[in-house]
């Protein structure tokens, strides 16, 4: 693997914080080439990319798609581009500049997130980033885990399927179609994961819990109840009363404490080793750094001026988009990974020294 | 203490939830230390139950009503469930391919011992000794999804024994495996039981190619009835099916019961038998049914089949016989047009595959895919008929008569998932057949098929030859194809090795040949019904 796990998730936290809150299509575009120039790097010899590369070209039918429904269904706008008939249903009336143009950046917008998301899977190992899961919340590690072992699978599954149902007389017409398709795919990786579950419950995943004592388990329960009832009613209280803002603050702050308390606590019971440790290298420093400047940076923009990352382009506002240059280098630095992607010979080298053993 | 005795199950009875039919009912038996255990039965007779009550998974996993009793090397699977039982029972599923969480070897092996805590220094040296134990340790490096099936199963099994169980539980561990394959996995067993001292209990259903390791057999004749337990030569006489070692050994009265080969050749040197020559194969050209000419395909630039050459008679029944990756899905789906030759030509029925649209090809040509889950997703099994035959054009067929037909009566409502493997393969048999192909393809049928419901397909088929209809089915069973097939054809890696006449070319072969060909080492003898007409013929 290329990077550490953790480097990987910084860069995730950094670029998805980017690609979900910024509208502007400048800034879109430029996150888009700083991603995908991370994503190039990733698919180099990975037979997974061939899936990814086909989930980015549904992304971005999806655009098109959006795109075209947005033009020609939304007639605000002073700059016409055309008219269509008035009495035509849904479509009639002026197609105009803003609605193209918001559609554009939608679209951009829309198509970043699920690069990043691409650009990630492809780049971390899966089971890898589980290990990060606290022991407390051991369940959704495996659920996770069984969800991933079965999404190449169900992959290959899908042709078997089409395969066996053509055979049969069918045809693939229309949506309704699909079921015969879909039924058996869903159900056969269903019960495969039946099957995996309990194979990994017979070997006793999630580390063996000590038995906790009654009282202290209800502790615990009660402790996870306030703690989240308490950081709800902090962001309630927050986004709704503009005077209580400390109060809910400092709510949040407690229910978010207690939470993680209990996990910690509940983690203690189960045990858990690892067999392999990720080695940090240089090239990680360098990439999380980057991250975390790309991420501080676009915050503080954000704070400082935060129609930057809005983009409205309808009447009253200007139809053009702006581009904020600190918020193109912040996430021009999203591309860091793919300049400090170690070469294969280093790869081979760090491998090797995990298969020694060596501990950090 | 235990008094050796290693497993003691205490009227037990068990209710999966929403079921009143108790699958156990009050169970007695005891299993002791270092035995090799075989649990036999006709499927939904209890069998993957009985096992997963050894680590608890029932009832912790499974849910249901469970009362009663067992003791596993003093602890209680019931209460302490199966995180605490892992360190003591190590279980193996069916499916080589369902069971792993990540995809290199090492990491798989090292995953129970992760989840115990221990040092990795101590999970290193287990890591070693257990690819060691299972000669393995070539493999280390893998990725999981690059090995054969045997291989699979061999990592599976190495991935519970690194926690160094007392017992090795195994549910239909060879079911998925070609006969090398599963005689790998089953001689591993065998040193583990002997070296080590592991209690090894598992279930099969082809009982030729594990009889001769067990110690003790527990046969269970259907759920809720007692089961019937002791030595091999105790059970083997009260099982309504047998190998057809022993098969024979009863009809011909051979005393003590032979198990293995060893045991039986001093019998049967001393058989008087003349056996009938060979049976003349149906003279007459009823047609070229299939003709497959020079047909070349690869996969991602590896060749699957080379320059094969193939012609089926109208009405005959051809076994297609090779180990797991020889190419026989390959021919298969080519044969139904499923795949386009990159050169030669396949010919089926008077329709050249590659220039007649699929929906035309399977109007004559009916295949069944391996896994009759592909294919099942309606509500009920009379749906999955209709639809066929809607996606055919045709008008809906008699439902009571097919169901009939296929040994289904009775099951036309039900959730065609729910049902038990075998009913699940002869349901989409059915979905195949109601469309009434000339040319039956069957890709694998006996997978997972109890005795009893392989004999009733075996009949099944030849029934439908005589019917006109071409059938060609690929198989790993040797029984089966020795019992069915008039002619069989041996593949090795995309080229026919062998073709003719089922008992020539078995008598060959010695990875293909059957348990009553190694005995008496004649070509003419391949079944238990030839040795006994042989037998007859000599009095």
């Amino acid at each position: 693997m290329a990077f550490h796990t953790l480097t990987w998730l910084v860069w995730m936290a950094a670029a998805a914080y980017t690609a979900l809150t910024n509208l502007q299509p400048l800034h879109s575009v430029v996150l888009i080439v700083a991603t995908g120039l991370v994503f190039n790097q990733a698919s180099r010899g990975r037979l997974e990319a061939q899936g990814w590369g086909a989930f980015l070209r549904v992304g971005l039918s999806v655009w098109v798609v959006s795109l075209a429904f947005n033009v020609l269904t939304t007639h605000i706008g002073a700059r016409l581009l055309f008219t269509l008939p008035r009495d035509w249903p849904l479509i009639g009336g002026p197609i105009t500049l803003e609605a193209l143009l918001y559609g554009l950046a939608n679209g951009a917008s829309l198509f970043a997130i699920l690069l990043v998301f691409a650009t990630f899977n492809l780049g971390v190992e899966m089971n890898r980033v589980l290990r990060w899961v606290p022991a407390g919340l051991y369940q959704v590690g495996l659920v996770a885990s069984i969800a991933l072992a079965f999404v190449p699978q169900m992959v290959v599954s899908l042709d078997e399927i089409r395969e066996a149902q053509r055979v049969r007389g069918h045809r693939f017409r229309g949506l309704r179609d699909l079921v015969p398709l879909l039924v058996p795919l869903i159900t056969t990786a269903l019960e495969r994961s039946l099957t995996l579950a309990e194979s990994m419950e017979a070997r006793g995943f999630g580390g063996i819990m000590r038995d906790t004592a009654s009282g202290r388990r209800t502790l615990l329960r009660v402790a996870t109840l306030l703690g989240l009832l308490s950081l709800l009613a902090g962001l309630v209280l927050r986004a709704v009363s503009p005077q209580s803002q400390s109060l809910g603050s400092a709510l949040a702050a407690l229910g978010l404490v207690l939470g993680a308390a209990t996990l910690v606590v509940q983690g203690r019971a189960v045990k858990r080793s690892h067999f392999r440790r990720e080695h940090w290298q240089a090239s990680d420093s360098w990439a999380a750094l980057a991250s975390i400047v790309s991420i501080v940076l676009f915050v503080w923009i954000r704070q400082q001026d935060p129609t930057a990352v809005w983009y409205y382009p309808y009447p009253p506002y200007s139809p053009w988009p702006t581009f904020h240059p600190l918020i193109g280098i912040s996430s021009a630095l999203l591309a860091a990974p793919a300049f400090l992607w170690p070469s294969a010979r280093q790869e081979q080298e760090s491998e090797a020294r995990l298969v020694e053993g060596e501990t950090l | 203490m235990n008094n050796g005795k290693l497993v003691e199950w205490r009227d037990m009875t068990f209710r999966y939830p929403r079921s009143e039919v108790p699958v156990l009912k009050h169970l007695n038996l005891k299993i002791e230390e270092g035995e090799f255990v075989l649990v036999v039965g006709p499927s939904g007779s209890g069998k993957s139950t009985l096992l997963r009550t050894i680590n608890g998974l029932v009832p912790h996993f499974s849910g249901g009503r469970i009362s009663g009793d067992i003791r596993v090397a003093d602890h209680a699977p019931i209460r302490e469930g199966p995180h605490a039982m892992s360190p003591i029972v190590g279980f193996v599923e069916q499916d080589p391919e369902s069971q792993f969480v990540v995809n290199l070897v090492e990491d798989e092996i090292a995953f129970a011992l992760e989840n115990q805590g221990l040092s990795p220094t101590v999970m290193r040296t287990r890591v070693e000794d257990v690819l060691d134990q299972l000669k393995i340790a070539e493999l280390r490096h893998r990725h999981i999804n690059t090995l054969s099936a045997g291989q699979k199963q061999r990592v599976a099994i190495a991935s519970v024994l690194s926690l160094q169980p007392q017992i090795l539980v195994l549910d239909e561990p060879t079911s998925q495996l070609d006969p090398q394959a599963a005689e790998e996995v089953l001689a591993t067993l065998q040193r583990l039981n002997r070296d080590l001292g592991l209690t090894v209990i598992l279930s099969e259903h082809r009982l030729e190619r594990v009889i001769e390791y067990a110690d003790r057999v527990v046969y269970l004749p259907g759920p809720g009835e007692p089961p019937i337990h002791g030595t091999p030569a105790d059970v083997l006489p009260q099982m309504p099916f047998a190998p057809p070692l022993i098969e024979l050994g009863q009809a011909l009265g051979w005393h003590p019961l032979p198990l293995t080969i060893e045991e039986a050749r001093h019998f049967a040197a001393h058989a008087s038998l003349a056996p009938a020559g060979s049976p003349a194969t149906s003279a007459g050209d009823r047609g070229t049914s299939i003709d497959a000419q020079e047909v070349w395909y690869s996969y991602n630039g590896r060749p699957a089949l080379r320059g094969l050459n193939l012609r089926v008679q109208k009405g005959e029944l051809l076994g297609l016989m090779g180990l797991n990756g020889a190419g026989k899905t390959t021919l298969l789906k080519s044969l139904v047009g499923l795949l386009h030759p990159s050169q030669g030509k396949v010919v089926v029925d008077g329709l050249d595959t590659a220039a007649v649209p699929l929906e035309q090809i399977i109007e004559r040509v009916g295949y069944v895919p391996q896994d009759p889950s592909s294919l099942l997703f309606a509500d009920t099994v009379r749906e999955e008929l209709d639809f066929t035959r809607r996606a055919h054009g045709q008008p809906p067929a008699d439902h009571e008569q097919w169901l009939a037909r296929m040994g289904l009566s009775g099951l036309g409502e039900r959730y065609p998932r729910e049902l038990s493997v075998g009913e699940r393969q002869r349901v989409a048999l059915a979905a195949i057949l109601v469309a009434e192909p000339d040319v039956l393809l069957l890709d694998e049928p006996t997978r997972g098929l109890d005795p009893l419901e392989k004999a009733s397909l075996s009949e099944f088929l030849q029934d439908q030859c005589e019917r006109g209809r071409t059938v060609v089915v690929a198989t790993h069973d040797v029984e089966l194809a020795a019992k069915t097939a008039q002619r069989v054809t041996i593949l090795s890696e995309g080229q026919i090795v062998a073709d003719g006449p089922t008992h020539e070319v078995m008598a060959e072969s010695t990875v293909f040949g059957t348990q009553i060909n190694r005995l008496f080492h004649d070509p003419r003898l391949m079944t238990v019904q030839d040795v006994l007409e042989a037998s007859t013929n000599a009095h």
